[in-house]
């Protein structure tokens, strides 16, 4: 009987192990990585070679194998006399891309410790895109911007204010988001003309001002987008949505059709990494033709 | 006894993290390289659309409603060999400020399984046209039960 309740009690006690197991793969930071860097160094690479060592790391990361990468960054990094907040980022890039956050955003806040101004601009605009957590990611971009308050900054090639107004849209701060997108929309046509702003502010402007009711705006809003860029499929699906608030089924449906058969012509917006605020697809499309344009 | 008892325990809770984690009969193929799924790009028959149908048809929210720890990200890491076969499955969890954490059991099991029966892949090829294996993940953003976000595409 005590074998029995001491056999239990270890049949929990590892079922539990394991469990912990299983959930400790957030980080996994314990791995050992000296039989590889044994291994490096007889094929004849220099393990002392810090930089080296993180390079390898990184393209071990590279093809999935995230605890030999990161554990062999880590040890790039120990190597060096002192560490700098774009090392932290550096090491964070692969594992935002590939889903380990907690081990990513770790890195991302000593980076933007070590150093805000320059790597606030690439953490504000991840946390939008890649993580989606606008609230994060606004409060970011607002501390980002507010340091060069005469200047648009553009993290990672995008106007701050195109980047703010989308986190204000997905959180449903429409007017917000309008305004954001204004901003960046008047500075630009001031400088360079409004034919440089991405046609896809006045998509997301459209589709604001429509949840707001302002319909007529809202048109207007994606008329530009078109004029700017008439096979803008995502234009005329939107715009086709208004206008069935509307009330104005015959021009929607006409839309619908316009977008997909935009769409089916390779006129659509997309990333290789991640999808778009303003992302459509074929089916979507077919959806609302199927139910409001088939009667 | 004591000795019998550890190999008995040893076996069950092999045999309970195996079909956790792993599944013996994946092989990646082996004279390609293993991508990551945005280069070459890995996709998917009927695209992200479809994925996220996948996940949001027969999603059980007002079970998942009513559990407690049913707040925080889920991201199912797995591979898809240049078959389009899938495998070496993995699980993390965070919460929202992106600190280890764990949400009830059986949401986290819905995404696993359902991440499982996803079909119609199309790994890319690489630069000499071969057909490549990938490492993928979906990640999971879960709100008092509630699906809110599926990422990244």
């Amino acid at each position: 009987m005590r074998n029995i309740i001491l056999l239990s009690i270890i049949i929990l006690l590892l079922s539990s192990c394991f469990e912990n197991e299983i959930q400790a793969q957030s980080i996994k930071e314990e791995y050992d990585i000296q039989p590889y860097l044994l291994r490096l160094d007889s094929a004849g690479y220099d393990i002392a070679d810090d930089t080296l060592m993180f390079r390898i790391g990184y393209q071990i990361n590279y093809i999935g194998k995230f605890d030999k990468g990161n554990a062999l960054i880590e040890y790039a990094l120990s190597k060096r006399d002192s560490v700098g907040a774009h090392d932290f980022q550096s090491w964070s890039v692969l594992n935002s891309k590939n889903g380990n956050y907690a081990i990513a955003v770790e890195r991302l806040e000593k980076a933007i410790e070590m150093d805000f101004a320059e790597e606030a601009g690439y953490y504000g605009w991840l946390l939008l895109y890649y993580y989606r957590d606008y609230e994060k990611s606004l409060t970011i971009l607002e501390k980002y911007d507010a340091l060069t308050p005469d200047f648009s900054d553009a993290p990672m090639g995008e106007d701050i204010h195109y980047l703010k107004g989308l986190c204000h849209m997905q959180m449903n701060h429409y007017e917000k988001a309008i305004a954001e997108f204004d901003t960046y929309i008047n500075n630009l046509a001031a400088t360079h003309g409004e034919d440089f702003v991405d046609v896809y502010t006045f998509v997301q402007k459209g589709r604001c001002l429509k949840v707001l009711g302002r319909h007529d705006e809202a048109i207007l809003s994606y008329k530009k987008a078109v004029k700017y860029d008439g096979e803008c499929s995502e234009a005329y699906y939107f715009m086709g949505l208004t206008q069935l608030e509307m009330n104005k089924k015959g021009v929607a449906c006409t839309n619908f059709n316009i977008a997909l058969d935009l769409i089916k012509k390779g006129n659509k917006s997309s990333d290789g990494y991640v999808e778009y605020f303003h992302e459509i697809y074929p089916q979507q499309i077919e959806l609302s033709i199927t139910e409001y344009c088939k009667d | 006894m004591l000795k019998t008892g550890f190999i008995i325990c040893g076996l069950i809770c092999s045999s309970f993290l195996f079909s956790q984690e792993k599944d013996t009969t994946f092989k990646l193929c082996d004279s390609v390289d293993t991508w990551p799924y945005y280069y070459p790009e890995l996709t998917i028959k009927g695209n992200f659309w479809e994925v996220k149908k996948h996940y949001n048809t027969e999603y059980p929210l007002s079970l998942f409603q009513n559990l407690k720890n049913n707040t925080g990200i889920i991201t199912v890491q797995f591979k898809v060999n240049c078959k389009g076969e899938m495998g070496d499955f993995s699980t993390q969890q965070c919460d929202f400020t992106y600190k280890p954490n764990s949400v009830d059991k059986r949401i986290k099991d819905f995404f696993v399984s359902k991440t499982k029966t996803l079909t119609g892949w199309i790994p890319g090829k690489d630069e000499e046209g071969n057909i490549v294996n990938h490492h993928k993940f979906f990640s999971f953003r879960i709100k008092e039960g509630a699906l809110i976000q599926i990422l990244p595409k």
